[in-house]
Formats: structure tokens, sequence, C-alpha cells
């Protein structure tokens, strides 16, 4: 399982599987490696190349608390799965112009066409992520001035996928 | 008070770390510790700890230990023999210890004229002064005549302060620092006290330019025997508030201390001061030292001082409102090593806001000279209506140095998690050269120390990532099993409260 975990304004990957020796971990890019940690309570002893981490980690809902006596450090989570939930109920994005990609995937059809007029949560084009079909819609009411992307082609977190001009308020 | 009873029922007006304090003094001595708390301390550690508790009303201090009436009730309610105040709330109302007296209650502090006296500033400065102790220079009367001023300024010296008599927010005051500014900043202060308080009366006031906070223990008993327990340096402060004091200053030279503390032993004796008390200097780069005020009951920091001298405050504080002689002599007050106390308080460390909240990780650092005296625990919600103040933290080292190092350690071990705190302040505080090198002054922070969020190691920001990543997995597919904000039985308790 992929988690998106954010620490000021960056995007951090981190993969935790279990496997039949224990938990594995894969940060980022580099090479899948089990690991030693243990929670008890809200603490956690996390041995790495025999150094000890210790920390006293409180959570809720997606935001968490590391503490650290040089002050607490502050992360907010999202799994791969959550993020999908939340763009297949079009819980889309932020209020903003662009419908860009909230994780990889492949756009598996294009609904709407440039110089359309779209309403907010209309849907602008479909795209599948962990073998889901998800409607990527409008966050704005507005004419879609470019679709970026092509059906059949694979993006990564963070592509724009259409642009949207604003439309005027009445 | 049932007749030839020893055991005394002792009820403690306040709340916190400083009911639990005095708790164990009571139970040390044999007595019965009694409680109140508000509705919003109900799982307040204070009282689980107390033989029995009363409620003296809702959340805001006001309607609950500020009520005098209330609290008295609670005294009655309970059989109490006695009253302890604590500090902060009710400790310092001359009324209050009135009305303990006069329920035939032993009000454990000073007689309630003293702590008049010493409440109203005007009247403890001019009866220290009588009793001795040097105030800080300037006219006791207001001026107007300009010649008579510049003669005054010229005995005071400068820099010196113009104060509206009339005063206040800082209207017809002026900092002069030069003689030949004098008569033109004096007229500009005298005209705009007349606009503003209708009143261009002025005082003139010595300004002391780095200005030390150090206080003096007293204890005394109401046979006459009056002893110090030596002196605090309690310059580490913000918002006017100390939030590290250690002891002895490493600042005063031995023989200014030794005039300091025989200062105030006199001082105490002058006005018939019985019970613990504190004296609070002004000390200028100098050393010279003026009266400030006194405290006329236990200070927060008073464990330091139990630290170096071994004497138990609170205790000996009973015993004299009791009628007991001191249990020791000045002979026998022998201070050894060093002391330092932090005040973790939950506060944002940059703006020093307060923070309420739930405490969701809570673990006090432990060993040879580390004392923590706190309310808190794991689960612990901080209410609003009261002091930032969650835990002090003191050790004792051998010298400076090991107590500073000591107290590093000590507070790397804690944690707080849930809320913010300034827990990272004091660490930085105890990097900062100032402190370091011993001759700080009140000014340390803000002029020498600025708190700067530390930056993080690349591998501790990657290790706390797996960990939070591992903890939302374990929350995803097992259910939740780690670092869960868990519903506690203390809350179930609550709800059966509310459904009685």
């Amino acid at each position: 399982m992929l988690f998106y975990v954010h620490h000021n304004n960056q995007e951090y990957r981190v993969r935790v599987e279990s496997r039949r020796d224990g938990l594995h971990i894969k940060f980022f890019d580099e090479r899948e490696q089990p690991v030693d940690l243990v929670y008890y309570g809200n603490d956690c002893t996390f041995i790495h190349d025999n150094r000890v981490f210790h920390a006293n980690i409180w959570g809720a809902k997606t935001d968490y608390i590391v503490w650290r006596p040089q002050g607490n450090l502050n992360f907010a989570v999202e799994s791969e799965y959550k993020r999908l939930v939340g763009l297949l109920r079009g819980q889309d994005l932020d209020e903003q112009n662009n419908v860009y990609a909230r994780m990889p995937g492949k756009i598996v059809k294009i609904i709407a066409k440039p110089g359309q007029h779209v309403k907010k949560g209309e849907a602008v084009l479909i795209m599948e992520a962990m073998k889901m079909e998800n409607e990527i819609r409008a966050t704005i009411n507005g004419e879609i001035l470019k679709i970026s992307v092509k059906e059949g082609e694979a993006v990564e977190t963070g592509a724009t996928l259409a642009e949207i001009n604003p439309a005027e308020e009445d | 008070m049932p007749a030839g009873s020893k055991r005394k029922r002792i009820l403690v007006a306040n709340r916190g770390e400083i009911a639990l304090r005095i708790f164990r003094a009571i139970r040390e001595l044999g007595h019965v510790p009694l409680a109140i708390y508000s509705k919003a301390d109900r799982l307040s550690n204070h009282v689980a700890k107390a033989a029995e508790a009363y409620c003296v009303g809702e959340g805001p201090s006001i309607h609950s230990y500020l009520d005098m009436e209330n609290v008295l009730q609670a005294a009655k309610e309970l059989r109490a023999d006695a009253v302890h105040p604590g500090y902060g709330f009710l400790s310092e109302r001359p009324e209050f210890a009135q009305a303990v007296a006069d329920s035939k209650l032993v009000f454990i502090g000073p007689s309630a004229k003293v702590i008049g006296l010493m409440g109203n500033k005007v009247a403890a400065r001019q009866t220290m002064e009588r009793g001795g102790l040097p105030l800080v220079p300037g006219t006791k009367e207001g001026i107007t005549d300009e010649n008579e001023a510049q003669k005054q300024a010229r005995i005071i010296g400068f820099p010196l302060m113009i104060k509206a008599l009339a005063g206040g927010g800082g209207r017809g005051m002026r900092l002069v620092t030069q003689p030949d500014e004098f008569l033109n900043l004096f007229r500009r202060a005298n005209s705009e006290a007349t606009k503003a308080f209708g009143d261009g009366r002025l005082y003139l006031e010595r300004y002391v330019t780095s200005p030390h906070h150090i206080e003096v223990q007293v204890v005394a008993d109401t046979h006459g025997n009056v002893c110090h327990l030596f002196e605090r340096e309690c310059s580490v402060q913000r918002r006017h508030q100390k939030i590290i004091e250690e002891c002895p200053s490493p600042f005063l030279s031995d023989k200014i201390r030794k005039k300091l503390c025989e200062a105030a032993v006199q001082a105490t004796k002058e006005i018939g001061y019985h019970s613990v008390g504190t004296i609070e200097f002004l000390v200028d780069d100098q050393q010279n030292f003026y009266f400030m005020e006194m405290n006329t009951r236990l200070q927060v920091e008073h464990p330091i001082t139990e630290w170096t001298t071994g004497h138990d405050i609170v205790k000996e504080q009973i015993r004299i409102a009791f009628g007991e002689k001191l249990s020791f002599s000045s002979k026998d007050v022998q201070p050894k090593g060093h002391a330092i106390e932090f005040r973790i308080c939950a506060e944002d460390p940059e703006k020093f806001l307060p923070q309420a909240g739930k405490l969701t990780g809570v673990s006090f650092p432990s060993g040879i000279g580390v004392r923590v005296d706190s309310h808190v625990y794991r689960g612990y919600t901080i209410p609003v209506f009261y002091d930032s103040m969650i835990a002090k933290i003191s050790v004792w080292g051998r010298d400076r140095e090991e107590a500073i190092t000591r107290g590093r350690v000590a507070l790397q071990d804690t944690i707080l998690n849930g809320v913010k705190t300034n827990v990272p302040v004091h660490l930085q505080l105890l990097e900062n050269q100032r402190f370091l090198e011993g001759n700080y002054t009140t000014r340390l922070i803000g002029d020498d120390f600025e708190y700067k969020e530390a930056p993080v190691e690349e591998e501790d920001l990657r290790m706390a990532m797996i960990a939070v990543a591992v903890s939302a997995y374990s929350k995803e597919y097992r259910g939740g099993t780690s670092a869960e904000d868990e519903n506690s039985r203390w809350k179930m308790a609550g709800r059966t409260e509310a459904l009685r």
C-alpha cells in the first residue's frame, strides 16, 4: 500500500507492504527493505542499521504529530486507496482552474472537448488508477481551453490533465 | 478540630501540580488531604490523590477557585481544620485569609494584615524601606517645579525614568539617558500628563538598565525565628513571567548574596511575618539591589530551593501554621550544588500563545537529580480556563554545568504530544551563550535570545515518515491498533456521569 506523506508542502511517497517475514518499506523509488518497527501504544521504536529511532506518534484521520524534543513534526498522510476513493466521490482537488492527476494512472477516455463549456462537477475525462475507473471532474465553471493528455496515456501525480478558463461571474 | 486529635484535615484551595505537591506534604505529616475542584477539573490528578473532594463550581475560575464563598463552603462540608491556598487564586487575598480565620480554621500562610500590607505596592515599599531594604532611588512625591526636578535628577543620576504620579499606559513617561535632555523631556512629560490625567505631577526613578530578578526565600515561625533559604535567580522571563529559575544565582558575588539574604531576614522580622514567603529584588549590573515586592505565599519555583537546601518548604509551612517552631535554624541551612527549574507550558513556542487540548502522549524524565511536579497524564485534556503550565521539571547537579547537562537530557526525555509546548524553547535556551555564561538579565528573551524552529535532519524526517506510514497502514488494514485516538475509559465515565 502506497502512502502520500505531506510535510512542509512537500509530498513524499512511502510504500508499506506486509510480507511473509514482516513489514517491508519502500521509500520513494528506493529498494524495498524489511523494517524492524514496533508500536506499543502511541510509542514506536524503529531500528535501522542498528540505529534506534524512538517516537511518540499521534494521528487523527489524516493528520499526524510526531513528538520530538526539539519541536513536533506535523504530517498529513493519505493512502493511495483513500485518495482514489476521494476521487471517485468527485471530491476533486482544490478550487483551481486546472484539472490535474492526484495519483499515477492511465487516461481511459476523454469526455469534454476544447472550447466546450463545463459546469463544476461535470466529467472531463476518465482515468484508471489501481484498476478502478475514475471520473475526473471540472473544479470550476468555465470553458475547456485545452485537454493536455491523450487516451491511453500514462500520467504521473501532479500532471495537468486539462486547462479551464473560468467563466465570468454574473 | 476534635480535641486531642493530631491528624488534621487540610483543604488545599487550589488545583493542578501545586495541589498535588501540597498533598504530599500533608500526607507525609500524617494529615488528611482534602481537595476542591471545578467541573472542568473532575479528571485532574489532584482529585484522584485527595482523600475527599468537593466541587466548587463551573470551569471558569471566577465561578470556582476564585469564589470565596464556595471555597469556604467546601471547607465546611469537608470538615477541614485548615486551608492551604497554594499560589495564585485566593492565596494573596487578605479577605480570604481573614474569612478562613473568622471561620475558626487555620490559614496556612501569613496573617491577613501582612498579606494586605504587602499587596499594596506603595505601602509595601514604604514599609520595607523602614525595614531597611533599599528601593530603586527616586523621588517620593510628585514634582512640577523644573528647578526642583533638575536638582533631584542630579541626585538620582542617569539614566532615569520620568513617570506620571497619576500615570498609566505609558503616558507621561520618559526615559532620560543624558542630563542635557532632561529639562526638555520633563516639560513634555508634564504637558502630556496634564492633558491625559489632569494632573501634571511627575516623579523620577533611576532606570535599571540590566536588571536581574533575584528573590530570597524566607521562613518564619510564630515564635520569632526567622531564617532564609538563600536566593533564586529568576531572570529568564517571557511576557514578564518566569520560565527558568536557578539557584544559586550565577551572577551574584558571595558578598552581595550574604548582604541580600540578611537584608531579607531583617525585613521579614520588621514586618512581623510568619509562614514562608519570598522577597523579590531588582539587581542591577553593579550588584546593587532594590526591593520590588514580597510574595506572601508559596512560590511556584520553591523546588529548586528544596533541591539545594534539602528542606521541605511546604511541610515547614504547614507546621508553622499549627504553631510549631521552625525545624531548623540558619546554621542548618548549608546549600549544596546547583538546581534549575524549567516551567513546561502548553504554548506555541514562537508566539508564546497558550494551547488547550488533549495530551495524547505523556512521558516524564527520571533518574538521579531529576524531579517532576505535574498533574497531567496521557489522555488528559488541558482545560481552557487555567494557567498553561502543565509541569515543572527541576534538576540538581553538583555544579551549574552538571545541572545544565542534566536538564538538557531530562528535557530530551520528556514526551508531551498532542499540544504544542515550550520544551523546544528550553532546549534552545540551554544552548544560549548568555545563559551558559550566567550573566543574563530579564531582557535575555527578546534581546539575546529568539526561538527558531530547529531544522530537521534528513534521517530523522525519513524515519518519522516511515513510522507515520506504518501507523496509517495498521489503521487501514488492522482496524487501528496503533497511534489511535483511543476512546478512553475516562470519557466513558464522563458520559455515564452525564446520564445521571
